[in-house]
């Protein structure tokens, strides 16, 4: 297929985090996910709140040391990388994160310009305090901020600023892959579009590859090439963008789906929700795993499922 | 009414279409920032300046720390020296006649009947060897101070970075070392004093060691609590994908927003440290005699408080003051560094 021929950039094999292991809270974030991620694409991960999502990006990025499996960077294990090696301080200026909550996500008692710089300072990318002011200004333009902006604090700016500067930030390291959780979960929805559009521009000038976590379908498959739907803490469907929108597989994503609003107010009202009963399509003692019904489309299912999605994703395509 | 309506009307379908046009904004200029750059510490600041009571505090500490460290390089008297045909003289402010302040005690002008010479007066009176409490008094108040500056010390030293790395650590470590805490605040700090006795002579090296041991336990646990609430802050983890250190995260990250923490919590240290030298040297295990210590001097004043109640009033005051000033100025910290705090 064709895909193969692209690089992968991230692969992550039989992921599996959890949390408190062995004690009364267990908690299985993560059960035994598995995924790629080809160099220059994004790749949207989508699943209601408390599926996983923040888990998985910050297994990926090395915040949790995983309980098993593996995940691979440019062919290296990231487990194996010890703290405070050369190889661990290069793999902190390849891989950043785009954080959630723009109020919590900057340190309130830092100057906008010590935070962006924060990055230079630790990998010694500036010689003088010059040339990082000019980095912190060029940076600050890239984002669509006002360089004069460098010495305020946080709190003076607004959220979709404060998202900006998280950008500008980890943008500071020229890393090659972001993780965005969520980034315009807590906005405006009209600052949302504003902030979408500036990852775009730095994906395309920069040559990015990005894991975009949203909770909805509607934002992420506007930015994402791919989609993967998360569930439970296990991966339920991956197919290509268009393909899990017009053609959705499983039961969940179809429920997922079914819950976009729609902008024209006749459809709106003739929409449907598709309720999911997870005890059907996850939640029987049947063994599961990622299986490709249909070209670069996988559906979590069960040998006895794989033919009935096949013959759904064929009957689906006819239909075009 | 209608006519109205109309004559705007008019009006307004006289007016040319080109007298309006969009105004030009540039897109920088609309996300100008005007307002003038306040830090979070500029901004507490002005919180704490609006709070009379601690003002008023802070300038008692200081008018009561320069007298008190001022005894050092000038002292109306030697606090330990004595002279026994001084003894028990009640104040005597000069010549000006203040009742209280004039040298009569009991109906009697002491200073006469002792046949004291003109020009001779003490201005807080005398203890029964003749020694000018007025000394005494500031010397007892540097001791409690030292005590102050020993407790913050130790706060700081110990306490801070205690609770940090147990805080930071987590997991078994902050385990271990919060049963070592627990351990620690469950003796009686009475209990640490009086086995300290049987190795040291009582004096302030016990108390300092008493304070050493078990003063920072508080501030570690504060510490900790928000440490752990703070190292899961999105900047923390910002940080950790950056690449910073444990140590440069510490300073960085966490110092500056535990600072509040820190300086409320040192403001609640100093005058239970106070307290509790003042109290040791009051029932006898604390700063031996002769010398000065606001515990002694009370201590000294109860036995003669029906005869010479002077004695007593002045130290009474000032550790009074200290404690008000100490409590309300940590109050006034409190409301200006967390303003939410404040009910
Ligand atoms: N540090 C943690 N300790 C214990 N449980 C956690 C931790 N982080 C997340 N969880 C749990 O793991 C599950 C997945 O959480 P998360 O990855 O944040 O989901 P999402 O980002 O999709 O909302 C949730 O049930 C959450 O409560
Ligand atoms: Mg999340």
């Amino acid at each position: 297929m064709s895909e193969d021929t692209r690089e992968k950039l991230v692969e992550v094999r039989d992921l599996v985090q959890t949390f408190n292991a062995g004690k009364k809270d267990e908690v299985r974030a993560i059960q035994d996910i598995s995924f790629d991620i080809y160099r220059g694409e994004t790749l949207g991960l989508v699943g209601e709140s408390g599926s996983g999502k923040t888990t998985t990006g910050r297994s990926i990025i090395r915040l949790y040391d995983p309980t098993s499996g593996t995940v691979k960077f440019e062919g290296q294990d990231i487990a194996k990388l010890k703290n405070g090696s050369k190889a661990m301080h290069q793999f902190r200026r390849q891989m950043q994160m785009i954080f959630q909550d723009p109020y919590a996500s900057l340190n309130p008692r830092m100057k906008v310009k010590d935070i962006i710089a924060e990055g230079l300072d630790i990998h010694h990318l500036v010689k003088s305090e010059k040339e990082r002011d000019d980095r912190v200004a060029a940076l600050l333009e890239e984002v669509g901020l006002n360089p004069d902006h460098a010495t305020r604090y946080p709190h003076e700016f607004s959220g979709g600023q404060r998202q900006r500067i998280g950008i500008a930030r980890a943008l500071a390291v020229e890393p090659e892959f972001i993780i965005a959780d969520e980034p315009i979960s807590a906005l405006d929805v009209s600052i949302q579009a504003q902030v979408v559009n500036l990852m775009k521009d730095i994906q395309d000038k920069n040559g990015l590859t990005y894991l975009f976590i949203a909770h909805d379908l509607s934002m992420v498959k506007y930015i994402s090439d791919r989609i993967a739907v998360m569930h439970n803490g296990r991966l339920v469907e991956l197919a290509s963008s268009d393909e899990v929108y017009t053609h959705p597989l499983h039961p969940y994503t179809q429920s997922l789906l079914s819950a976009i609003p729609e902008p024209d107010p006749d459809t709106e009202r003739r929409r449907v929700l598709v309720p999911y009963d997870a005890s059907q399509a996850e939640g029987d003692d049947k063994a599961r795993s990622m299986t490709e019904v249909f070209p670069g489309h996988f559906i979590y299912a069960a040998t006895d499922e794989v033919a009935g999605y096949q013959h759904a994703a064929q009957a689906a395509h006819a239909n075009d | 009414m209608a006519d109205a309506k109309n004559q705007s009307a008019t009006a307004m379908a006289s007016l040319p279409k080109d007298a309006f046009e969009p105004a030009q904004v540039d897109k920088t200029e609309k996300e100008r920032i005007a307002a003038p750059a306040l830090t979070f510490t500029q901004d507490a600041m002005r919180r704490l300046r609006q709070n009379k009571a601690a003002i008023i505090s802070f300038w008692i500490l200081v008018v009561i720390a320069v007298l008190a460290f001022g005894s050092f390089f000038w002292s109306p008297a030697d606090p330990n020296h004595q002279n026994l045909t001084y003894s028990y003289l009640p104040p005597k402010w000069g010549n000006l006649n203040i009742p209280g302040l004039n040298g009569w005690n009991n109906g009697v002008d002491v200073y006469k009947a002792n046949g004291i010479k003109d020009g001779v007066y003490f201005l807080l009176g005398t203890d029964g060897f003749g020694r000018d409490m007025l000394s005494r008094l500031l010397a007892g108040t540097r001791v409690s101070l030292i005590i102050a500056i020993v407790a913050t010390f130790f706060d700081l030293s110990i306490g801070v970075v205690y609770g940090i790395i147990s805080g930071w650590r987590g997991g078994r470590t902050d385990i271990v070392m919060q049963r070592v805490i627990e351990i620690i605040s469950s003796v009686p700090n009475l209990v640490v004093v009086i086995l300290m006795l049987l190795v040291f002579k009582p004096g302030l090296t016990s108390i300092i060691l008493a304070i050493a041991l078990s003063g920072w336990v508080t501030m570690a646990r504060l510490v900790r609590a928000q440490t752990l609430q703070l190292k899961d802050q999105e900047y923390v983890l910002a940080a950790r994908t950056l690449g910073e250190s444990s140590v440069k995260i510490a300073l960085k990250h966490l110092v500056p927003n535990l600072s509040s923490t820190i300086i409320i919590q040192t403001m609640f240290t100093i005058p239970s440290a106070i307290f509790f030298e003042a109290f040791l040297s009051y029932i006898g295990i604390g700063i031996p005699s002769p010398q000065a210590s606001l515990g002694t001097l009370l201590s000294d004043a109860q036995q003669n408080l029906q005869t010479q109640p002077y004695m007593l009033v002045f130290p009474a005051i000032v550790i009074v003051l200290l404690m008000l000033a100490f409590n309300l100025l940590g109050d006034g910290l409190r409301d200006a560094f967390d303003p939410r705090s404040s009910h």
